[in-house]
C-alpha cells in the first residue's frame, strides 16, 4: 500500500497539502449546514468551487506525477526541505514573539533596540560595531515616525511603569 | 465645468509658501510611511485626520490627498526593492520590480516606477478635473449584480494570472473568501467559523493580513534562503534617470493603463489593489512577449504604477460627486470633507468650488513634488538591498509588529499577522498565489453583500447575474477569460527549440 502511494507520489508534501484543503473545506461545509440561510449560501458555494478545483488540482498532479516518473524525469517539487531551514523559519517566529515580549516589557525605543541586538547576533551577524549602529538609526527611525511623527498609542514599558510606581 | 475665476485664486493658495511647505514635508512623510511593509494611506490617513481639525478646507483635503499619493508611491519602492509592498496597491509591482532589483536593475526599476505614477497621477488627475461628473455617472448605473460580477472578474483575472498552477490560483482565492468571511455575517449577524473566539467575532482586520501574507511571509523566506543580502552583487546598478526615459518608450502601456487605474477608481469598492492586478494582466495579455511577464521587464513596473497613481485620482470622483467612497482611503478621506462642514456631491460642485479648485492645483503640484522628492531619495531607498539580512529582516519584523498593534492596540492582532506570515510562507513554498487569496479577502465583503442583494432584487432568481446588460457583459468576459487562455494555449503553435 505504502509502496503504492510512493510510487505515484501521493504521499509528497505538494499531494497532501492538496489533501489537506479538500478535507478542510469539506469539514468547513459541514460546518456551515447549521447557519442561516442566508449567511451559509456564499461560503457554501465558494467551497464547493473549492473542492472541485483542489479535486481537479489532485488528479492533474497525479498525472504529472505518473508521466514524469514514466519517463524517469525528476522534479525538484518533490524533494524534502532540509530540517535546518525549516528551523530557522520557526526561529524567525519566535523571534516576532520575543519582539512582542521586548516591547510590552521595555517600552517602544529600548525594545526594539534590544530586539535588533539579539536577533541580529543569533541570526550569526558578528560585527559587533555595525550591528549596534544600524540597531541604533533603526530604533532612532522607528522612534521618530511612530512616537514623534503618527503619535502612535505603544507600550511605555511595563519595567518603567513599575519603577515608576 | 469650473470657472476661472475660482483657479486663480486656488493657486495662490497653494503656492504660499506654508502650504508648499506642507506639501513637500508630508511628500517626505508620505513616501516614507508608505516604502515601510503593510503600512499605507489606510493607516496613515486616520492617524493624520485630527491634524486638519484646525486648517482651512482647502489645504486640510491637500494634505489628505498628498499623504494618499505620497504613500502609495513610497509603497512601490518597498515591492521594488524588498518585494514587500508597501500596500496592496503595489502588490503587482512586485512580479517585475523585484526581479529587476535582482538582476542589478533596481535604480532603473525605480526610475520607470516614478515616472509611471508621475504621468500615471497626472492622467488621474486630469480625469477628476473633467471627466468626473460623466464617470461618476456611469458607476452609478452599477446595481449589485454588476459589484458581485466585478469581484468575480477581479478574482479570476487574479487567479488566472498566478504564477505557475492556475487551478491552485482558484483555491488560493477560494481560501481567501472564507477567511475573509470568518466573523459575523453582515446580513443576519450570525458568527461564522469563529469556533467561539471574540476576537475571531470581528473578523480578520485587513490590516494584520497585508503585513502578515506579504511582510512576515517575505521575512521567513529570506531567513530560509540563506542568502546574505537581497542584491546578488551586492551593489545597485542602473541609474534611475534611464528609469526615468523608459516610460516613454512604452507610451501606449503608460495610458491604457492608467485609463484602467482611474475607470476602477471610480467604481466604489474596486480600489488600486484591483487596478493594479488588472492593469497588469491587460499588459501581459496585449504583450508579444507575455512569458517574459514576472522575469523583470519594464511594462511589467509601467502597468501597475501608472494604474495605481490613476486610480487614487479616481477613487475620488465618486467620493467627491456622489458621496460614494471610492474605497476605504477614499472613506477616510471623505471623513476629511465632512468634519470641515462640508457636503460631498452636489453642494460641493456648486457652493464649494474653491475648495475643490484649490485641492485639484494641490494635487497637480503634489505630482510634480514627488516625482522630484522620489527620484532624490530613491538612491538611499535602493541602499536596503544591500543591508545584510541578518539585520534586514529583524527590522522588516519590528515595523511589521509595530504598524499591526498601532492600528487597534491588540496583542491578538499581532497574532494574528504572525498566522498570516506562516500561512503566507507556506503558500509560497507550495505554489499557492498569496496575491489572489488577498484579492479574494479583499473583494469577499462587497462580493457576499452584492450577491445577497442581487439575488433578492431578482426574486431569488441567480439568472439576474447573466440577463441585466452591464452583469452579462461582465459576465461573458468572465466567461472568456476562463476558457479563452487555455484555448489558446492549445492551438498555438509550438516554439522551435
Amino acid at each position: 500500500m505504502v509502496r503504492y502511494l510512493q510510487r505515484y507520489h501521493l504521499l509528497s508534501a505538494l499531494f497532501l497539502t492538496d489533501l489537506g484543503l479538500l478535507l478542510l473545506s469539506i469539514f468547513l461545509f459541514v460546518l456551515a449546514a447549521d447557519y442561516p440561510d442566508m449567511a451559509r449560501t456564499f461560503p457554501r458555494l465558494v467551497l464547493v468551487m473549492i473542492m472541485v478545483v483542489t479535486l481537479l488540482d489532485m488528479i492533474s498532479f497525479m498525472r504529472d506525477a505518473k508521466a514524469k516518473t514514466s519517463s524517469g524525469e525528476k522534479n525538484k517539487d518533490f524533494d524534502a526541505v532540509s530540517p535546518r531551514q525549516q528551523l530557522k523559519v520557526f526561529y524567525m517566529v519566535a523571534l516576532i514573539f520575543i519582539f512582542f515580549l521586548f516591547m510590552l516589557l521595555f517600552g517602544l525605543a529600548l525594545g526594539t533596540f534590544l530586539f535588533l541586538m539579539l536577533s541580529g547576533w543569533t541570526l550569526g551577524y558578528r560585527r559587533l560595531k555595525v550591528l549596534i549602529l544600524s540597531s541604533v538609526i533603526i530604533t532612532a527611525f522607528v522612534y521618530i515616525i511612530f512616537r514623534v511623527i503618527m503619535k502612535s498609542f505603544l507600550p511605555e514599558g511595563l519595567i518603567f511603569t513599575l519603577m515608576g510606581g | 465645468m469650473y470657472s476661472l475665476e475660482t483657479w486663480i485664486p486656488a493657486a495662490g493658495i497653494v503656492f504660499q509658501w506654508q502650504n508648499m511647505a506642507m506639501v513637500f514635508g508630508v511628500s517626505l512623510i508620505g513616501l516614507t510611511i508608505g516604502f515601510l511593509p503593510g503600512i499605507g494611506p489606510l493607516t496613515a490617513l486616520p492617524l493624520f485626520l485630527p491634524i486638519t481639525y484646525g486648517m482651512q478646507p482647502g489645504p486640510a483635503l491637500i494634505l489628505l490627498a498628498v499623504l494618499y499619493m505620497s504613500t502609495t508611491y513610497g509603497g512601490s519602492l518597498s515591492a521594488i526593492l524588498l518585494n514587500t509592498p508597501g500596500t496592496a496597491a503595489s502588490a503587482a509591482t512586485c512580479l517585475d520590480g523585484y526581479p529587476m532589483a535582482k538582476q542589478g536593475k533596481g535604480g532603473v526599476a525605480i526610475g520607470i516606477s516614478m515616472m509611471s505614477s508621475f504621468v500615471g497621477g497626472f492622467i488621474g488627475i486630469a480625469g477628476l478635473i473633467f471627466l468626473s461628473p460623466v464617470i461618476a455617472d456611469f458607476a452609478l448605473k452599477f446595481q449589485p449584480a454588476e459589484y458581485f460580477m466585478l469581484a468575480v472578474l477581479g478574482l479570476v483575472l487574479i487567479a488566472a494570472s498566478a504564477k505557475g498552477s492556475v487551478l491552485k490560483g482558484f483555491i488560493a482565492g477560494g481560501f481567501g473568501f472564507i477567511v475573509s468571511s470568518i466573523g459575523m455575517d453582515m446580513m443576519t449577524g450570525y458568527s461564522r467559523f469563529t469556533f467561539g473566539s471574540i476576537y475571531l467575532k470581528g473578523g480578520i482586520p485587513l490590516v494584520p493580513m497585508i503585513i502578515g501574507l506579504f511582510a512576515f511571509s517575505e521575512v521567513f523566506s529570506l531567513i530560509e534562503s540563506g542568502d546574505r543580502t537581497i542584491s546578488e552583487k551586492g551593489e545597485l546598478s542602473g541609474r534611475i534617470i534611464d528609469g526615468l526615459k523608459t516610460p516613454f518608450r512604452y507610451l501606449k502601456t503608460v495610458v491604457r493603463s492608467s485609463l484602467i487605474g482611474l475607470g476602477i477608481g471610480t467604481i466604489p469598492g474596486e480600489g488600486a489593489a484591483v487596478a493594479n492586478f488588472t492593469a497588469y494582466l491587460a499588459e501581459a495579455r496585449a504583450s508579444k512577449r507575455p512569458e517574459d511577464f514576472g522575469t523583470g521587464i519594464p511594462e511589467g513596473v509601467i502597468a501597475p504604477e501608472a494604474s495605481n497613481n490613476a486610480c487614487v485620482a479616481g477613487a475620488l470622483i465618486p467620493t467627491l460627486t456622489l458621496g460614494i467612497p471610492g474605497g476605504g482611503v477614499a472613506a477616510v478621506f471623505m471623513g476629511g470633507i465632512m468634519i470641515h462642514g462640508l457636503n460631498p456631491g452636489f453642494e460641493l460642485f456648486t457652493r464649494h468650488q474653491d475648495v475643490l479648485t484649490t485641492l485639484f492645483v494641490g494635487l497637480i503640484v503634489a505630482n510634480f513634488l514627488l516625482l522630484i522628492c522620489g527620484t532624490i531619495l530613491s538612491p538611499y531607498a535602493a541602499k536596503v538591498t544591500v543591508i545584510p539580512i541578518n539585520i534586514l529582516a529583524p527590522t522588516i519584523v519590528a515595523l511589521g509588529v509595530i504598524s499591526t498593534y498601532i492600528m487597534r492596540s491588540q496583542v491578538l492582532d499581532v497574532v494574528a499577522a504572525i498566522a498570516a506570515g506562516i500561512v503566507g510562507y507556506l503558500m509560497k513554498k507550495y505554489g499557492y498565489s498569496t496575491v489572489a487569496f488577498l484579492v479574494a479577502f479583499i473583494l469577499s465583503p462587497i462580493a457576499e453583500k452584492s450577491f445577497y442583494q442581487a439575488v433578492l432584487l431578482a426574486d431569488g432568481s441567480y439568472w439576474t447575474f447573466a440577463l441585466r446588460p452591464i452583469s452579462g457583459t461582465l459576465f461573458l468576459v468572465t466567461i472568456l477569460a476562463l476558457i479563452l487562455p487555455p484555448i489558446m494555449k492549445k492551438f498555438r503553435k509550438p516554439e522551435p527549440a
